[in-house]
């Protein structure tokens, strides 16, 4: 759609809205004297922010601004909006470093994460020219791009004087690519709309002197979480034998997915009919959380557990093992943030399931966070350039350097000398190979998954619905959201 | 509103009384400086209040979400969207868990608050000693304090399960199983908010009469008699308004659930704040959401209506 | 009970005695132990933060107040926070006793009026969220102090029009009629001679605005930016994705209360006196 179109049908939306204003505010002058100024407020400002220049000089092809701009000093300052994570300290060196070798600042808007999606959200509904730069992961980035609130890449990915001569696009894994990339026709390869710079993927955690062998599969796992509960048995070391992430929030089903894909049960199939409904599917589910329904396995209140507390659990030897981010590994090995079990723990790959044919699979779920440039920028190659130069095979050897642990690079993750100083690396190169993200091709796929996913998996958790109720709630609710959305 | 009503006591005070000289436009800055004066807060809040609800109310009469919000191909399509949430279980959920949710929280708050009042009414000494104590919940940032409690009230490794346990007491699921999770976002609005019922009532105890309690005493009435007779009905008006500020604010409440159960278990307590921000920014249905919206400030206001007409009846009495 | 006989009624007041300690102890301890054990978890090592059993005795360490006010520049969004508090006080204060005042002594808009006002009081704040955002927006205005202190300045006007609007029916009509006798316009005789006599109300009301305003959460983080966060929404930063800090955060709790307390406390008098002169009438 041509962004003229846009703003004009947006204006339209705000005028209907002051339309209803003006009845609005004339109906209550006629009873409470004072009243007519007011909503003429909105009218007088509202108009100011359309900004009619905007879309005309968006509209102009993208290739003929770099001449210009790459030079310093047309744009001295960037604005950029990602909250606060595992990447802050290091990623604060590279804006340093950025501003010393480009001579332009980079301005950090870093909203708490319980905010961020919601206010990153509001700026771009709301058309804002500023952050210049936005940043998406693998579940948000279809919504965004299907949405028309971020910009698509392409062109300035394939323009050398804003990508660097030596970006190395095709370096990343072919799923690290796809989860980048959204397109309205299913099955294309479609537009770059973020670059990726963390990746971040599931391991399993267990007490060496209590598990004398890492499980392969979940049914083993589910074993293990048994054998080392006291209610079950009563030798037990540990009160309970395994926890979950099962508060409302998105790592709730990431943590199911890596059961469910590798029970052979798949989120939708080709034709987009939901399929996590399927036996497999439900199965999965049901030994999932049967640990805590059935076997009363998992601490009584893993209904509210986020990471923080799944966490505390293993630190404080609640729990013999536990699923959880393979950079958790920082923690887990250091003997001052976990000091009980530091000189215990060893990881490895999370657990899988073996097919008729006895070949195992496991599927750790990948999670990728990417940069983004927005749409409504004024200075949208600057903003590019940046995210390109932070996300080079050069860059992100940089930003390990200053401390970062999650790289989505594999030149950074096969580094011998990183891998030292981060075991982590070597799942993640694995999990590259074999985990798998969110279905992102799908843009209803955030909304189905965050406001109709978590609520129903809470609903199983609380004993309140059987898996299969529940996943076919869910199922008959997608299928409702995507028949709406034409495909 | 009324032209009449307007400047009773000027009207009362035997000068310029004719209340209808404004109607006939004998303007003077005397008869303007009661509008004057309530215009800029008006201005304010019907600045702040009218956008929103308009642009509700305009979203809840569209089919517009996040993938056509922008490129404006959203339509007008009724009331489809309120009919969708009258049969939406989730949103009946929502307003049930609500209701119980802020009558369980002002109720029980209200007895504790009142029973406080009352025990330190007469102790004047004690009261000094004990207020400070009493006054800490009410400075306590809610969105901060919430993972406070969170970390508190974890069942394995809080410290409250922990000295429960010192002293033989079980320790409850407090986040775990239905119904404690609501029970305990109850208990954390009650912490938070009796402060404020305790000073009320209490101020409004400090100012009873002495006279008919001393009359009653010397009748021979018991401490419960001069409770039940005299305590509580002089003591009405205050009790009223105490009890409808805090309604009032419980059908505010968010930060508090939102950090400790975000709506869990299942959505045992995800009262409405909670759901129209599951539609709105979890479900990117800005037309459903907007449908919520009006439906919210339909009931809160009906409930509010409902208070405020007992609130002034009593005004009413006052005059 | 109806007709007690003495020894019957100390017995009886006896146990109202003994329940009425058991509560009030109750409630002290239950309400001052979050905020200490907040502040006992600001002043404690990661590791001992993590630990179970619960440590009630640990080393103390600085470290977080360090992290705190060193790495996350706390400063600056507590300067902010009372920025915010003070401008929107004073404002929804001066506007909403001026309204109050007329309410109460005019009878402006009749009975209809003020109750609409009290209705305010009711919008919750989620049900704005958005569409301020574009109204904070379309004014050019986001990441900006005036527009948090205006929002705060909104949300606290009905409260403050309401307790006011009591105080100042509380006070007699005929001090202001004399001085209108003697000459006084209206305004005069409201700012010499009704506002000092409601100074306890206008305390007691600025506290509480001021409490409001100092705590919220849920508008400040969508409309403030990098320089412009509150206090509450700094310390949020520190609740990410895969985990909390803490140490830090806890730090911040603790931070954003002890002035409060502190003030409350100098306060605290004044509180139960200012709200008997009339809040209690509103």
């Amino acid at each position: 759609m041509p962004e003229r179109n846009r703003v004009l049908s947006r204006r339209a939306f705000v005028g209907r809205v002051l339309v209803f204003g003006g009845a609005g505010a004339a109906l209550l002058g006629a009873c409470s004297p004072p009243a007519p100024a007011a909503p003429s407020k909105p009218a007088e400002t509202k108009p100011v922010e359309s900004k009619p220049a905007a879309p005309a000089e968006a509209a102009k092809p993208v290739e003929t601004k770099p001449a210009a701009p790459a030079q310093a000093g047309k744009a001295a300052r960037l604005d950029m909006i990602l909250f606060d994570g595992g990447w802050t300290p290091s990623l604060k060196i590279m804006l340093d470093a950025y501003k010393a070798e480009q001579g332009v600042e980079v301005v950090w808007d870093n909203p708490p994460l319980s905010g961020f999606y919601q206010k990153q959200l509001s700026l771009m509904l709301a058309k804002e020219r500023k952050p210049d730069i936005i940043s998406s992961n693998d579940t948000i980035l279809s919504q965004y791009a299907g949405s028309g609130l971020i910009e698509p890449l392409d062109e300035m990915l394939a323009n050398k004087s804003l990508a660097g001569d030596d970006y190395a696009w095709d370096e990343f894994a072919e799923q690290t690519r796809k989860a980048a990339s959204w397109s309205k026709e299913l099955g294309q390869q479609g537009q770059v709309y973020g670059l990726p710079f963390e990746l971040a993927t599931w391991g399993y955690f267990y007490r060496t002197d209590l598990i004398d062998r890492p499980p392969e599969t979940f049914d083993e796992y589910v074993e293990i979480s048994k054998k080392f509960t006291r209610s079950l048995n009563p030798s037990s070391p540990t009160p309970f034998g395994a926890t979950a992430h099962a508060k409302q929030l998105p790592p709730q089903y990431k943590e199911w997915y890596a059961w469910m894909w590798s029970y052979g049960g798949e989120l939708f199939d080709e034709k987009l009919n939901p399929t996590f409904n399927s036996d497999r599917a439900v199965t999965s589910l049901a030994d999932f959380y049967g640990l805590l329904l059935n076997h009363k396995a998992m601490p009584p209140d893993t209904a509210t557990y986020s990471d923080t507390e799944k966490s505390a659990a293993f630190q404080n030897e609640v729990v013999p093992h536990v699923m959880h981010w393979a950079h958790q590994a920082s923690v887990y090995l250091d003997k001052e943030k976990s000091p009980k079990i530091a000189d215990k723990v060893k990881y490895t790959m999370v657990p899988g399931m073996k097919g008729a044919d006895g070949k195992l699979t496991r599927v750790p779920y990948a999670q990728q966070w990417m940069l983004g440039v927005n749409p409504n920028s004024q200075n949208k190659p600057e903003a590019f350039k940046f995210i390109a130069w932070l996300t080079s095979p050069k860059g992100m050897r940089a930003w390990v350097e200053a401390g970062w642990n999650s790289p989505p690079r594999p030149s950074a993750l096969n580094d011998a000398g990183f891998k030292a100083k981060h075991p982590s690396f070597a799942i993640t190169e694995e999990a590259i190979k074999i985990g798998r993200y969110g279905p992102g091709y799908l843009k209803e796929y955030a909304q189905i998954a965050d406001s109709k996913l978590l609520p129903a998996l809470s609903q199983v958790m609380a004993g309140s619905q059987t898996p299969k109720q529940a996943l076919d709630s869910v199922a008959d609710e997608a299928r409702e959201i995507l028949k709406s959305a034409d495909y | 509103m009324n032209v009449r009503e307007a400047h009773p006591p000027v009207a009362e005070a035997g000068r310029a009384a004719r209340p209808r000289a404004w109607a006939r436009g004998r303007w003077s800055g005397e008869r303007l400086f009661p509008y004057v004066m309530v215009a800029p807060a008006t201005l304010i809040l019907l600045l702040f209040t009218i956008y929103p609800t308009l642009f509700n109310l305009n979203a809840s009469l569209r089919d517009v979400t996040v993938y056509n919000f922008t490129s404006g191909a959203h339509r007008f399509i009724g009331t489809r969207n309120y009919e969708a949430l009258g049969r939406s279980a989730e949103f009946w959920g929502a307003t049930g868990a609500t209701l119980l949710y802020v009558v369980a929280s002002v109720g029980f708050g209200f007895l504790i608050a009142f029973g406080l009042a009352l025990a330190l009414q007469h102790t004047p000494g004690l009261r000094a000693l004990v207020s400070p104590f009493l006054l800490v919940p009410l400075m306590a940032t809610p969105a901060v304090v919430a993972l406070a409690w969170n970390q508190m009230l974890v069942s394995e490794l809080g410290v409250v399960n922990y000295l429960l346990g010192l002293v033989g007491l079980p320790a409850p699921p407090w986040l775990g199983t239905a119904p404690w999770p609501l029970v305990t976002v109850v208990l954390i609005d009650v912490w938070q908010h009796v402060p404020f019922m305790f000073f009320v009532l209490l101020a409004g105890l400090t100012v009873l009469p002495d006279e008919p309690f001393e009359a009653a005493a010397i009748d021979g009435a018991g401490t419960w008699d001069s409770f039940r007779y005299l305590t509580l009905p002089l003591l009405q008006p205050v009790i009223l308004v105490t009890l409808i500020f805090r309604t009032m604010n419980a059908f505010t409440s968010f930060d508090v659930i939102y950090v400790l159960t975000g709506g869990a278990p299942g959505t045992g307590t995800e009262i409405l704040n909670l759901f129209l921000y599951r539609k709105a920014f979890k479900g990117f249905e800005f037309g459903q959401a907007g449908a919520v919206a009006v439906a919210m400030v339909l009931i809160t206001g009906l409930i509010g209506l409902v208070l405020i007409r007992l609130m002034s009846r009593e005004d009413a009495e006052r005059d | 009970m109806a007709s007690p006989g003495a020894s019957m009624r100390r017995s009886s007041r006896q146990r109202w005695l003994t329940a009425a300690s058991w509560l009030i102890a109750a409630a002290c301890v239950g309400n001052v132990f979050p905020i200490y054990w907040m502040a006992a978890t600001s002043l404690k090592s990661e590791a001992d933060i993590h630990t179970y059993p619960p440590k009630f005795i640990f080393p103390i360490t600085l470290d977080n107040y360090a992290q705190l006010f060193g790495q996350a520049n706390f400063l600056q969004p507590f300067e902010n926070s009372l920025a915010v508090a003070v401008g929107s006080t004073v404002g929804s204060v001066v506007l909403g006793s001026m309204a109050a005042y007329a309410l109460g002594r005019f009878k402006v808009g009749g009975r209809l009026f003020p109750m609409w006002i009290l209705a305010m009081r009711m919008f919750p704040p989620i049900v704005l969220a958005l569409p301020i955002f574009f109204l904070i927006s379309g004014a050019g205005l986001l990441n900006s102090r005036l527009a948090l202190t205006a929002v705060y300045l909104m949300l606290n006007l009905p409260f403050v029009i309401w307790l006011m609007r009591g105080f100042f029916m509380e006070i007699p009509l005929a001090l202001e009629e004399a001085a209108w006798i003697d000459g006084c316009s209206r305004w005069q005789a409201m700012v010499q001679v009704v506002l000092p006599l409601a100074r306890p109300g206008l305390a007691v009301t600025s506290i509480f605005v001021f409490i409001a305003s100092w705590n919220e959460f849920l508008l400040a983080a969508v409309l403030t930016g990098p320089e412009t966060r509150t206090a509450p929404v700094a310390a949020a930063q520190f609740s990410g994705e895969y985990g909390i800090l803490w140490g830090p955060m806890m730090a911040a709790g603790t931070v954003i209360v002890l002035p409060m307390l502190a003030a409350a406390m100098l306060v605290q008098r004044y509180i139960v006196r200012g709200l008997a002169l009339g809040a209690v009438k509103g």
